[in-house]
């Protein structure tokens, strides 16, 4: 009679010790171990009106998303004190958006974060909102607080296009970090102009992107209307929720097992070889607000 | 001479083309077509340039030797917007795996194989690896990018050979369209997690493949891997059999403790594995016909 095998198992003999179980897929079971300590806050917020058939967005709704989701996260009574109490009026704030063609960050977030800022008392002249360029603006290169924003997408090579992977802007060669399909992309957390400062992260989820073709790397029929924003304090438990609705999305689309290719490694070392935060969904507090049809998670 | 014979004579039996010729992509493109114009310069991206272009997307295509690619756009009336892209993949081998990645169903429409979408057109003949993609979605450019395909398509007189290593997976039960070819290990657990490190040390001297078997509900996977050497695949397979196996006396079989199995083995210069199977017998059976075909084939 044969012993039986676990996956934890075999991950223990590989680089990535126990880090990846729970996020990879044909991985079942729970490899994380069962801290005891507090779970990071995730917010994730939905609602059905933030973007009309054409998929044009709602400025208004989006906001209002935005706002909710901050109020939540910091435990504040309004969006000025939410506001306030991740931005301070001397702060030089950076916006650190995404331009990829198909799947941008919606301008209608940008400007919803833009007002968000200033009303926490930061003059327009001190704040940018951009995604190339960083290191010749003075914002990014001085400033004293990052926001983090970008929609969730599969990638070629680092399997999705993450929170942790939108600060690649901030180096002038990004191919420096493709060995071992993107593995060590969290180190980008560690360059000066980034460590310590980012005050907000946030994974646009509105028409996530959850499979690729061709080099273009995009087509609509690989999209779908979530119409949701996941929020917080932590880009790896984010970005761990992102990967998990993706999965989720092709499990519900190609009706099985699916792994996405090739797999997300740069989020699991993330927590556990350069420790940016946890990826492990055990220590995530996943707090869900509003609309929740075909939520996935 | 008879040294340079040798050496292509060497590559044309171990299924590899060596083709010389640096051919001029612009010459495959049309400059005009059903009142669509080419409206810029086309751009040229090599193995150095393609970051520019495709940012970490470029690796995929460097992942399979990738040479140089051509982009060109057309339009009509100055607003909508046709991207085409012909990559030469050095090989034929090459450009049929990384259209592979695409590939969802099999479908012979253009070229070699082809993965058609309403808005766009991939396909692969020869050593290419072509995209047609309609930017706007208009009736009409999902009308061109049908014209444009069949005209590249036509430019390109030769056809390329399959990897030989697809010679040896077994017909039964295959998915065909779930093929994968591949000889980076970035691509090792494109349809199911084996491991994150190159335990079978996979690099552009092997062949691999990947595919499913079975329907959804009863799904196992087959990983066929050819080396250049018995010795190479011997010490694949040792560094395997250190991983997936817990019980010295059980060699090649894995019960997982979802309940399915593992089943692997050498076979000459040849690593087997399936993954996944449902039942010991499923497992083994898939195993041995594999080793059949090689058999069978003197491969």
């Amino acid at each position: 009679m044969l012993k039986k095998i676990t996956r934890r198992s075999l991950l223990k003999k590989s680089a990535l010790a126990t880090a990846a179980g729970a996020l990879y897929l044909n991985f079942p079971y729970p490899l994380f171990g069962n801290g005891s300590g507090q779970k990071t806050p995730v917010v994730l917020i939905r609602d059905e009106n933030v973007m009309d058939e054409s998929r044009k967005f709602n400025p208004g709704v989006m906001k209002e998303m935005l706002n909710q989701a901050l109020i939540r996260l910091t435990k504040t009574k309004n969006a000025g004190e939410a506001w306030k109490k991740l931005i301070n009026p001397e702060d030089v704030v950076g916006i650190k958006s995404n331009v990829w063609n198909y799947l941008p960050t919606p301008k209608e977030l940008e400007m919803a974060i833009k007002e968000g800022v200033m009303s926490a008392g930061v003059p327009e002249e001190r704040l940018s909102i951009r995604d190339r360029g960083l290191l010749d603006d003075p914002v990014f290169t001085g400033g004293t607080a990052l926001i983090n924003v970008r929609p969730m997408r599969t990638h070629d090579w680092s399997g999705v296009g993450s929170l942790i992977k939108n600060y690649i802007t901030f180096v002038r060669k990004p191919s420096m970090y493709h060995p071992d399909t993107c593995a060590d992309l969290a180190t980008l957390w560690k360059l000066p102009f980034v460590e310590g400062k980012t005050r907000l992260n946030i994974l646009v989820m509105m028409t996530p992107l959850f499979n690729g073709v061709g080099p273009h790397h995009y087509n609509k029929k690989y999209t779908w209307e979530y119409k949701g924003l996941l929020v917080g304090f932590d880009p790896v438990a984010v970005d761990s929720v992102g990967i998990r609705i993706l999965q989720e999305k092709r499990r519900e689309f190609f009706d099985e097992d699916r792994p996405i290719k090739p797999p997300v490694k740069h989020i699991f070392l993330a927590d556990t070889r350069h420790h940016l935060g946890t990826a492990d969904p055990a220590k995530i507090d996943l707090i869900k607000l509003g609309w929740d049809k075909d939520i996935l998670v | 001479m008879f040294y340079l014979y040798f050496i292509q004579l060497f590559l044309i039996l171990s299924g590899q083309q060596m083709d010389t010729k640096e051919p001029d992509l612009s010459q495959l493109l049309p400059l005009s077509i059903t009142g669509w114009e080419k409206t810029e310069n086309d751009s040229y991206y090599n193995e150095e340039s393609l970051f520019n272009y495709i940012n970490g997307g470029a690796e995929l295509y460097i992942s399979y030797g990738f040479n140089n690619v051509i982009s060109r756009r057309y339009s009509r009336n100055g607003n909508s917007q046709i991207a085409v892209e012909i990559f030469d993949m050095g090989n034929s081998i090459n450009a049929y795996g990384v259209f592979t990645h695409v590939r969802e169903e099999m479908d012979e429409s253009y070229g070699q194989g082809s993965q058609l979408y309403e808005d766009a057109i991939l396909f692969w003949k020869y050593r290419y690896y072509v995209s047609v993609v309609s930017l706007d979605g208009s009736e009409d450019a999902q009308l061109t990018i049908k014209n444009i395909a069949e005209y590249i398509d036509d430019s390109i007189s030769e056809t390329g050979e399959l990897p030989g290593v697809l010679r040896v997976i077994p017909e039964r039960g295959l998915v065909d369209e779930s093929v994968l070819y591949f000889h980076h290990p970035a691509w090792i657990n494109s349809l199911y997690y084996i491991s994150d490190e190159n335990i079978l040390n996979i690099d552009n001297q092997t062949g691999c493949i990947l595919a499913r078997y079975g329907d959804k509900k009863d799904r196992s996977y087959l990983l066929a891997i050819r080396y250049s050497t018995i010795e190479d695949a011997k010490r694949a397979f040792n560094q395997f059999y250190k991983v997936f196996s817990e019980e010295k006396d059980s060699p090649g079989l894995s019960l997982m403790e979802d309940g399915t199995w593992i089943a692997y083995t050498r076979h000459h210069r040849y690593f087997f594995g399936v993954f996944h199977a449902s039942s010991e017998i499923l497992a083994k059976d898939l195993l041995q016909e594999t080793i059949d075909r090689i058999d069978s084939q003197g491969l």
